[in-house]
């Protein structure tokens, strides 16, 4: 993997395309009507933000001067803009001919597929954008998404390249993690990187109910929840959100801003997959 | 955008263990398709005389999931091996497939044992993103360090009305999906080289008239050749080295085009499933592979090329060895 030279978090309002597409409903409708979900009937609240311009507008502030010849998108809620293909709209706008395509269906543990996959093209590329987006604009009902922000979209861009200031982050990703298995196996990963800053992503915090996987860390990023008392004084709190598979990425650029000296730890938890994820990067130069 | 790869000295090569596809027994002509598709009568007879479609295989009662586990299900090499897999990638052409918490691929990952496996989704190549999903599991392999790992590529996804209004009118969309089973040194199908390039000019997907869409068909031939003679320059071969080439089902006259243009032999494009399937999405040339082989068009040592075009749009080459 190449090292991390630059991480951008960027926040999206309304767009101002409020209508989708005609046939955008129409899809969800097709596709959500087998399993028995209604499509939600008027105007889909949200902010109406496609992933192509999103990703545009994030790789404008990731990469000044240093434009990728490979981007990973990492998504795992749909797109709102289905009228254009992601890489051919960045194609068209991004000098060279980058290698682009997208991977989803991890849930919130998505970009750190994307970071493993990045990881492969490092020898062939050498400026390898990696971009993980949200969007809220969901036009149908489910339980499993009633905390998704509608009102502010977020990307997050990490752009690798040969020379970046932090070393290759080693991506760990455990599957058939319960609920019931989480302490106990984030503990045991957390023990190989003591003193580490570990920033915990809002699925693990959700699913966490012991703050014993933290015993050895120097500070704990999330928003509070899960860390319990015993952990008050080396958290570092960053505001909840209803952001999805972006949020750790985003506390981890808050804390790359300022780098703590030892390793820093991005934690991220999927609980109805049961992956459990893990990005560490070593201390930072 | 262009990418080859072709290992190294000592580095390890991927290969194709095995192939499997399902083909739904159900199928419809397109006569009766253009009934719920909403064909006119000039639009049935172009797509039978003028594109070389007959019948489209559908299949009503089975959800995603089913498609994925049907396909995987007939890998014979799959059974008892299953704690091999370390990846499962599902290649989709569109990637919505319903609702966030209804996710066929974990349900099939699920169903068929992997649960262990990381598995993923694979998109924005369309059409052609299953030969890049063949590609990032040769690479995810050759990092892990080994041999004995397996990935499986997954394909094939579910038709609607309202893929086939916003396509281009060139093919009517099918639902056979197709398993692929990936390793590494193994003793036959092994990858050579990989090449694609998107050619963002024909981003918009819902442009499937006016000058945008005149201009995609006037270049599809000439992309399709280019990333053909990419992959196979990336090879190091010529064409005439080519034993067969696996393509994508989207309709017959534009591969005679081809051929002419590329002035290979017409019977050198394995066609026979075009009137026989529809377009499968990413699953085409999988499921050509499977036929192909079946028919022992493919002999041991021969070259042979797989390739697919995607909407947005992507042409991607892969040249093998069986």
């Amino acid at each position: 993997m190449l090292r991390l030279d630059t991480i951008r978090h960027r926040t999206f309002g309304p767009s101002s395309a409020t209508e989708p597409f005609a046939g955008f409903l129409d899809l969800f409708v097709e596709r959500c009507a087998p399993h028995g979900v209604a499509v939600v009937d008027g105007p889909v609240p949200g902010n109406h933000n496609g992933y192509a311009s999103m990703c545009l507008r994030l790789l404008t502030d990731l990469c000044a001067g240093q434009d990728p010849d490979a981007v990973v998108i990492a998504h795992a809620l749909p797109d709102y803009d289905m009228t254009v293909s992601i890489s051919g709209y960045l194609e068209q706008r991004l000098p060279g001919e980058p290698l682009i395509f997208a991977v989803s269906e991890q849930g919130r543990t998505t970009p750190f597929a994307a970071l493993r996959v990045a990881a492969t093209l490092a020898a062939q590329y050498e400026r390898i954008a990696v971009l993980v987006v949200d969007q809220g604009t969901i036009p149908y009902p489910d339980p499993a998404l009633s905390t998704v922000d509608s009102t502010t979209d977020h990307a997050v861009g990490l752009l690798f390249t040969r020379d970046g200031r932090t070393p290759p982050p080693l991506v760990r990703q455990l599957t058939g993690v319960g609920r019931e298995r989480l302490t106990q196996t984030l503990t045991t990963e957390l023990a190989h990187t003591p003193d580490a800053t570990v920033i915990l992503g809002p699925g693990v915090e959700q699913a966490l109910t012991s703050p014993a996987p933290f015993t050895g860390a120097t500070a704990v990023v999330g928003a509070g929840r899960a860390v319990g008392p015993a952990l008050a004084e080396p958290t570092r709190n960053s505001p909840p959100g209803g952001q999805w598979c972006t949020a750790v990425w985003s506390r981890l650029a808050g804390v790359l801003a300022d780098p703590p000296p030892g390793p820093v730890v991005a934690v991220e938890y999927d609980p109805e997959l049961g992956y459990l994820c893990l990005s560490i990067f070593e201390a930072i130069k | 955008m262009s990418v080859r790869t072709r290992p190294g000295p000592g580095e390890p090569v991927a290969s194709l263990v095995e192939v499997a596809a399902y083909v739904p027994d159900t199928s419809v002509t397109v006569e009766e398709a253009a009934v719920p598709l909403g064909l006119s009568p000039q639009e049935q007879r172009r797509y039978r005389r003028f594109l070389g479609l007959d019948r489209v295989r559908w299949d009503p009662a089975a959800h995603q999931v089913d498609l994925l586990c049907a396909a995987a299900g007939a890998l014979e090499s799959l059974r008892g091996n299953e704690h091999r897999v370390r990846f499962v990638l599902h290649a989709r052409t569109i990637e919505p497939t319903g609702p966030y918490s209804v996710n066929p691929l974990h349900q099939a990952v699920g169903k068929l044992g992997l649960g262990h496996a990381t598995a993923f989704g694979v998109s924005q190549h369309a059409c052609a993103s299953g030969l890049l999903a063949v590609d990032l599991a040769a690479r995810l392999l050759a990092a892990q360090g080994d041999p004995s790992a397996l990935a499986l590529v997954l394909t094939g996804e579910k038709t609607y009305r309202h893929v086939a209004r916003f396509m281009l009118a060139a093919t009517i969309m099918g639902e056979s999906s197709a398993a692929c089973l990936v390793g590494l040194d193994g003793p036959r199908d092994r990858l050579v080289a990989y090449a694609s390039r998107t050619d963002g000019r024909f981003h918009e997907l819902t442009a499937v008239s006016g000058e945008v869409a005149t201009a995609f068909g006037e270049q599809y031939p000439a992309g399709l050749a280019a990333i053909i003679t990419e992959a196979v320059d990336a090879a190091g071969l010529t064409l005439d080295d080519l034993a067969l080439i696996l393509p994508h089902n989207v309709n017959r006259v534009s591969w005679t085009r081809l051929c002419n243009q590329l002035g290979l032999p017409f019977d050198r494009v394995w066609l026979d499933n075009i009137p026989r399937t529809g377009h499968c999405f990413c699953a085409d040339t999988f499921v050509n592979h499977t036929d192909a082989t079946a028919a022992g068009r493919l002999r041991p040592g021969d070259h042979y090329l797989m390739v697919s075009v995607g909407l947005g749009a992507t042409f991607s080459a892969m040249v093998l060895q069986h």
